[in-house]
């Protein structure tokens, strides 16, 4: 009986294993017939646009399917927002838009997922938790220079300061939100608080002078700062750093502006006394004991003025995300303006490898970039419904006074379209930030590897190995939470060699090398 | 199959095969949605175990991506952590099927003997409640007794030594507390099987039992546990699949992800979880997912043939 039933499962997975592989050969071919004819296509269609060179209003217009990252939020008014762009879009490029909004934890998957799965996808974001490596090496974006060149004057004009950042392999894939991409490391903060209490705060404070400001605020009775069990390498927001990977996995350049030398920053000596810092902060008790196991975020004890302040990346608009109506924030820069790869590539627009027409997607795109109020549209909704401009300015809007106010008329936290310097800005920020966003970038200095991202499609097992190690070792140092810090960032350092990190690093050197020798 | 067929065929004349096969085509037909559902469900994508073995690229699909051999499944080994994490995935695994079987045939024999019927629903009901909680409330439900501010037995201590004591950083205290939780969590629906077989005992054995004059211990050791027997034995072969899984919320929620608790917190589930979160790499989550199959596949036929060896007919297969 028992042979029986072992032949019988044999001959059922046989069976499967039969069916399976004529699966394999009556689909693969299909598959790849399917993707010439695409291709050819659209090689057809943008030959066609080069010599009309005009917008074919002829045609039906073609529906152009584009993503908003944000956080779940309601957007009610999606259909109005719809309307009012496709006003715009129809007389001037003959096509109308469906704007898809996505989860910012989901966009990768969503993305890679619907091209895999033949959805209509047309223009993509990636960066942010999905970057541009990846979705290039995932064969989810459609090369765009021809299309470019083509169709996307005021496109290549507006992100030409960051060009390079935008190619893998000397290809265009994607189109950065951020054309102007200077950033520093910044600590945001309390003001109402610091003036009360007589703290100094100023652009590039040293550790003790916020030490001594800890003292101060404990007496009474609000935390420091808190990291919470982060496993972040929460230093790059104190420092000019350019780095590999979201915390520096794959090394990070010490001095970017002038040395191409990829370091590990854990073995840093600056690392090391970050982490001894914390365990003073921790000690004295500037921050709060049960910060590892409370999850309350550290933007909602800001807001509710148990934390005096937080690390985070500075630019001339980082402040409205901060601000409330509860008490004044200030800003302060800890790092000089640094144009990074990272910075550039941090959210960008893209077109999807499966989109059946790429000339109208690079159409909107260009127009994206050439119109500010079709830009302000798609960052903050419609005029009236969703912001109203503030009196007495000329390009400040707030979203107070609207049903917006709670965001859940139209909000997209992530994503940022058209050239900043054409769209309105949000209050607290004031007319001003046109020229403040022109200096601070006319003032940074470029990292030495602007342009380069790290490939790290061949070190997956060490990146999985790198990321654990973090996620263990990480938080307890960052908290000051350990009992001896100079023996835990040894047994980190210990960890991370075993891990494969050094061989990760030289990898990435002798890509940077060879980048920069082209 | 041909057991089936003997007993069937007894007493009424031998049929053709054609005839045999119109005689239960009706059968067929009924059992037809669920074989087609197995099919789809379970046997389909057996084809998708490749992914563990290729570099999975999304542009080209799974049969179009390259092979790269085992290398999905270094990045298990690639840590010193590995040790850690099989031993823990283990070690509770096995611990935990044999304190759930203790337990559970425990409760369901004492939840018999209750007799009236409305305190009996009320018990098992209130058994099985936690079992339908989510892990994220039940984390939050463990941190109100041992968070280190406010939680109820860490302030009882500090009452009466004076010493505050860091749940959340010692893992020595974890492999009790997540052995509890588990216990607490799996007893109402671990004893349900037990106790429906509990049921299907004939009362007649216990009354002739109490007429010769034996003692409740007595029946409960000679009637009641040979009888549950085959249960048992099916269920901890059953169990024994699940051998290289963890419950993922139970470990990743309940100690509220703290890094110093890793060396007893951490299976194989969270340390794909964690590994993988940024890297979103299928391969090796595939690769994970196949060792886990293959490790409970081995635990499964090797625990069959031993309960095999002990007595042919509780064996599953």
């Amino acid at each position: 009986m028992k042979k029986k039933a072992i032949s019988a499962i044999l001959t059922g997975v046989l069976a499967v294993s039969v069916f399976a592989g004529c699966g394999s050969k009556a689909e693969a071919p299909a598959k790849d017939t399917a993707k010439e004819e695409t291709a050819e296509a659209g090689a057809a269609e943008a030959g066609e646009a080069a010599e009309a060179s005009v917008i074919n209003f002829d045609e039906d217009p073609y529906e152009v399917a584009i993503t908003i990252i944000g956080l779940n939020e309601s957007n009610n008014d999606l259909e109005k927002v719809e309307e009012a762009v496709n006003a715009i879009t129809l007389p001037k490029i003959n096509a109308t838009v469906d704007i898809q909004p996505l989860f910012i934890g989901d966009m990768g998957t969503t993305t890679t997922m619907g091209i895999a799965g033949g959805e209509k996808m047309d223009i993509v974001t990636v960066g942010l938790v999905y970057s541009l490596s990846n979705a290039v090496s995932d064969g989810v974006l459609m090369p765009l220079d021809d299309l470019l060149a083509e169709r996307g004057p005021a496109a290549a004009e507006v992100t030409a300061r960051v060009a390079e950042a935008q190619k893998i392999d000397g290809v265009t894939y994607a189109l950065s939100g951020y054309p102007y991409s200077a950033i520093s490391g910044g600590i945001v903060y309390n003001k109402t608080m610091a003036d009360e209490l007589g703290i100094d705060m100023h652009d590039e404070m040293t550790w003790d002078e916020l030490t001594a400001a800890g003292e101060k605020l404990k007496e009474k009775g609000v935390y420091l700062t808190k990291y919470g069990n982060s496993s972040q390498l929460n230093l790059k927001f104190e420092s000019g750093f350019d780095v590999f990977g979201g915390s520096g996995e794959y090394g990070i350049l010490m001095n970017p502006a002038d040395s191409a030398t990829i370091e590990n920053v854990y073995a840093s000596e600056l690392f090391e006394k970050f982490c001894e810092r914390n365990k003073t902060w921790f000690d004295n008790g500037y921050l709060p004991a049960d910060q590892m196991t409370d999850s309350t975020s550290v933007q909602q004890m800001f807001a509710d003025q148990k934390l005096f302040m937080t690390s985070t990346a500075y630019t001339p608009d980082q402040i409205a995300v901060w601000t409330n109506d509860k008490f004044e924030t200030g800003i302060i820069r800890m790092s000089e303006p640094l144009v990074t790869t990272g910075g550039a590539v941090e959210m960008m627009l893209g077109i999807a490898a499966t989109s059946e027409r790429p000339d109208k997607c690079m159409d909107l795109l260009n127009l994206i970039y050439e119109d500010g109020e079709l830009a302000t549209l798609l960052n903050y909704g419609v005029e009236g419904l969703d912001y109203v401009k503030v009196e007495g300015t000329e390009n400040v809007i707030t979203y107070e006074g609207t049903t917006n106010a709670d965001h859940s008329g139209y909000y997209t936290v992530f994503s940022h379209f058209g050239d900043p310097m054409k769209r309105v800005v949000v209050a607290p920020i004031t007319d001003q930030y046109y020229d403040e966003l022109k200096k601070f970038n006319e003032e940074s200095r470029t990292s030495v590897a602007f342009g380069y991202s790290f490939n790290a499609d061949q070190y997956p097992t060490e990146a999985a190995a790198i990321s654990a190690v973090l996620q263990e070792k990480l938080p307890m140092l960052n908290a000051g939470q350990v009992s001896d810090v100079h023996a835990a960032v040894e047994d980190l350092k210990a960890a991370l060699d075993q891990a494969g990190m050094n061989d990760v690093i030289a990898g990435n050197q002798e890509q940077l090398d060879a980048y920069l020798a082209k | 199959m041909s057991d089936k067929k003997k007993i069937n065929s007894d007493g009424t004349k031998k049929r053709s095969f054609g005839a045999a096969f119109l005689h239960w085509l009706p059968f067929y037909l009924m059992g037809a949605p669920g074989l087609i559902y197995i099919f789809i469900n379970n046997y389909m994508p057996l084809a998708g175990l490749q992914i563990a073995f290729k570099n999975f690229n999304f542009a080209k699909g799974m049969w179009d991506s390259p092979w790269i051999g085992f290398k999905n499944f270094e990045f298990l080994f690639k840590s010193k952590d590995a040790f850690v994490i099989v031993r823990n995935t283990l070690a509770y695994n096995i611990a935990w099927i044999f304190i759930g079987m203790f337990v559970g045939v425990g409760a369901a024999i004492l939840l018999n003997e209750v007799q009236s019927a409305i305190a009996k629903k009320f018990y098992q009901t209130a058994i099985l409640l936690p079992y339908l909680m989510s892990m994220v409330v039940i984390a939050y439900l463990v941190y109100a007794y041992l968070s280190p501010s406010s939680g109820l037995i860490t302030k009882a201590i500090e009452h009466l030594s004076g010493k505050t004591v860091q749940f959340y950083q010692e893992p020595k205290f974890w492999p009790f507390i997540l052995t509890f939780v588990n216990q607490w969590r799996g007893i109402g629906f671990g004893m349900i099987l037990y106790l429906s077989s509990l049921l299907g005992i004939d009362p007649g054995y216990y009354e002739a039992a109490s007429l010769d004059g034996a003692t409740k211990w007595q029946q409960i050791r000679l009637i009641t546990i040979p009888l549950l027997k085959p249960t048992i034995l099916m269920l901890l072969i059953l169990n024994m699949g699940q051998i290289f899984r963890s419950d993922f919320g139970l470990f990743y929620q309940v100690p509220m992800m703290q890094s110093p608790l890793f060396p007893v917190t951490q299976t194989i589930d969270t340390y794909v979880y964690r590994a993988l979160m940024q890297l979103n790499n299928v391969g090796m989550s595939a690769a994970a997912s196949f060792i886990q199959s293959v490790v409970g596949f081995i635990f499964i036929v090797t625990a069959n043939k031993i309960v095999a060896k002990l007595d042919e007919n509780s064996a599953l297969f």
